[in-house]
């Protein structure tokens, strides 16, 4: 059901995002993609977080939005610990900090692909559900830490309540170490 | 008197190393009504855990056992803010419980002031969604308990952040008044001047959000100008504070600019808007900085039981005016 991401490092991933549009969409789950994102699809939401596992969910993003031709809204929720401590700048400028970080860096992958970045406080989930609402976007994509989820449990994680709460199709991009 | 509910020898809510909800604060909290000289007032409850019966006026069950299965699983991280321990369930059962025992005492008249010393904290719980280091709204379960005895509920929350979950429980409820001072924007995004609550308690929401940097006059002043008059009108049979302390200029989480001095200019409006002693109820939510919770905790408790204890003076001349006009304006239309 859900679709595999392709098997590439990050670094490569960047590269092929960059060519991405003159490229079909290869990888084990490349087929089941298509099929879940038809041509009509225009506006993706994804969400940011820095980790390696929003990485690998960009990389998957990039791939199918430039041959699709959609335009995608990386997300990041902004949560109450980080403004503490290991950013020495007041917690009003660092939103602005952090804009920097998901526009320079952690949205690399997107490189050749249209796209804009946002920073919203509160909950990933809300943050996601609500984004997706104001871009009427088809399609809603996360990545999933390789650790700390808990499968099976109604609050495992932000896909898992993702999942659950969304009134749009959401696709969970799973860690690179259980790729097919 | 002082009927206080404190569990920090029961306290097996554990966050994880380096996570600011920890449970010093609650004993820094305790420090603090030492340094007031008010232990000799302190009339210390058997702390009792809240049953689901009472959860369940605030809360949905399916989310009560998620959370609790969530817990006895061995805990993890219910979002990137909110991490919970096999023991954090029944440790937030005696918090919510502590704010139902505070007000039992209250009501038969054998306290003057409750305090609930709470953690986990709970005001960005809603019926549905722990967030915000928060799992159980510990302030919406005393409210709810209290609006169904048929009483009128004024919730003032003063902590830095929006209180979205206490918000959200009682948006449509006529019974409860929620007044929200907050910095905006900031976590968790909700609390702007338009959400004033739904259809049948259209006005009862008071949100009065502050830019970074505002100081204690322009907090007190928003309170009196904006939300006094529609306290005095709502006319509220009890008062139950949300009181944060992450608003705390050495707090390290938020940018407002209070001082202890602050805080008791706070609590005594909290006491005046009481319509008699023994019908406050003060329920501790953030404040991450040891020592400005125990000097603000200090001072909070002297003023609500009407003395004068100020380690560290008011604080003025920060930004906010222009959010006071816009928030009058907002709130002029709804009493008019």
């Amino acid at each position: 059901m859900i679709p595999a991401p392709p098997k590439q490092d990050q670094a490569s991933a960047t590269q092929a995002s960059s060519s991405a549009k003159s490229a079909a969409p290869t990888g084990p789950g490349a087929d089941l993609g298509a099929e879940v994102m038809s041509a009509t699809t225009r506006s993706i939401v994804v969400g940011v977080d820095g980790s390696d596992g929003a990485a690998h969910a960009l990389e998957w993003v990039a791939t199918f939005a430039a041959d699709l031709g959609a335009q995608v809204t990386a997300v990041h929720a902004l949560g109450l610990l980080e403004h503490l401590g290991q950013y020495s700048v007041p917690a009003w400028s660092h939103r602005d900090e952090i804009l920097q970080l998901l526009e320079n860096q952690w949205t690399l992958p997107l490189k050749g692909v249209p796209h804009r970045c946002t920073v919203v406080d509160g909950n990933p989930v809300t943050a996601l559900i609500a984004a997706a609402e104001d871009e009427g976007a088809e399609l809603i994509v996360v990545g999933r830490r390789g650790s700390g989820g808990y499968p099976g449990l109604l609050l495992g994680s932000t896909s898992e309540a993702l999942v659950q709460q969304a009134l749009r199709p959401v696709v969970v991009v799973p860690p690179r170490e259980v790729s097919l | 008197m002082l009927a206080l509910a404190a569990s920090p020898d029961r306290d097996h809510h554990d966050t994880g190393t380096g996570h600011p909800e920890r449970p010093e604060r609650v004993k820094a909290a305790l420090a603090g009504i030492q340094e007031a000289g008010l232990a000799d007032a302190v009339k210390a409850l058997e702390p009792r855990p809240a049953t689901i019966e009472e959860l369940t006026r605030a809360h949905k069950l399916s989310y009560l056992e998620a959370v609790h299965a969530f817990c006895e699983s061995g805990g993890g991280a219910l979002d990137p803010d909110t991490v919970v321990s096999p023991g954090s369930w029944d440790t937030a059962l005696l918090a919510a419980g502590g704010t139902l025992a505070a007000l039992e005492e209250l009501k038969v008249g054998k306290a003057e002031l409750g305090l609930v010393l709470a953690r986990p904290p709970g005001h960005h719980a809603s019926a549905d969604t722990a967030m915000g280091f928060c799992l159980i709204n510990n302030v919406a379960v005393a409210a709810a308990s209290l609006a169904d005895q048929g009483e009128r509920v004024l919730i003032l929350d003063w902590d830095v952040h929006h209180g979205n979950g206490t918000q959200a429980i009682f948006y449509n409820d006529p019974r409860v008044l929620y007044v929200s001072t907050h910095q905006a924007p900031f976590y968790p995004g909700t609390g702007g001047l338009g959400e004033i609550g739904g259809p049948q308690a259209s006005g009862l929401t008071v949100n009065l959000p502050l830019p970074a940097g505002a100081t204690g006059d322009i907090v007190a002043k928003v309170l009196d100008e904006v939300a006094t008059p529609v306290i005095e009108r709502f006319a509220p049979t009890w008062v139950v504070v949300s009181a944060g302390f992450d608003g705390h200029r050495d707090d390290p989480l938020a940018d407002l600019a209070l001082t202890a001095g602050d805080f008791a200019d706070l609590a005594t409006r909290a006491r005046g808007f009481a319509p008699a002693p023994g019908r406050l109820l003060i329920v501790l939510e953030g404040g991450y900085d040891l020592n400005a919770l125990k000097h603000s905790m200090a001072a909070t408790l002297s003023a609500a039981l009407g003395e004068n204890y100020r380690p560290e003076p008011s604080s003025s001349g920060g930004p906010g005016a222009d959010h006071i006009e816009a928030a009058r304006r907002v709130h002029a239309v709804q009493l008019s």
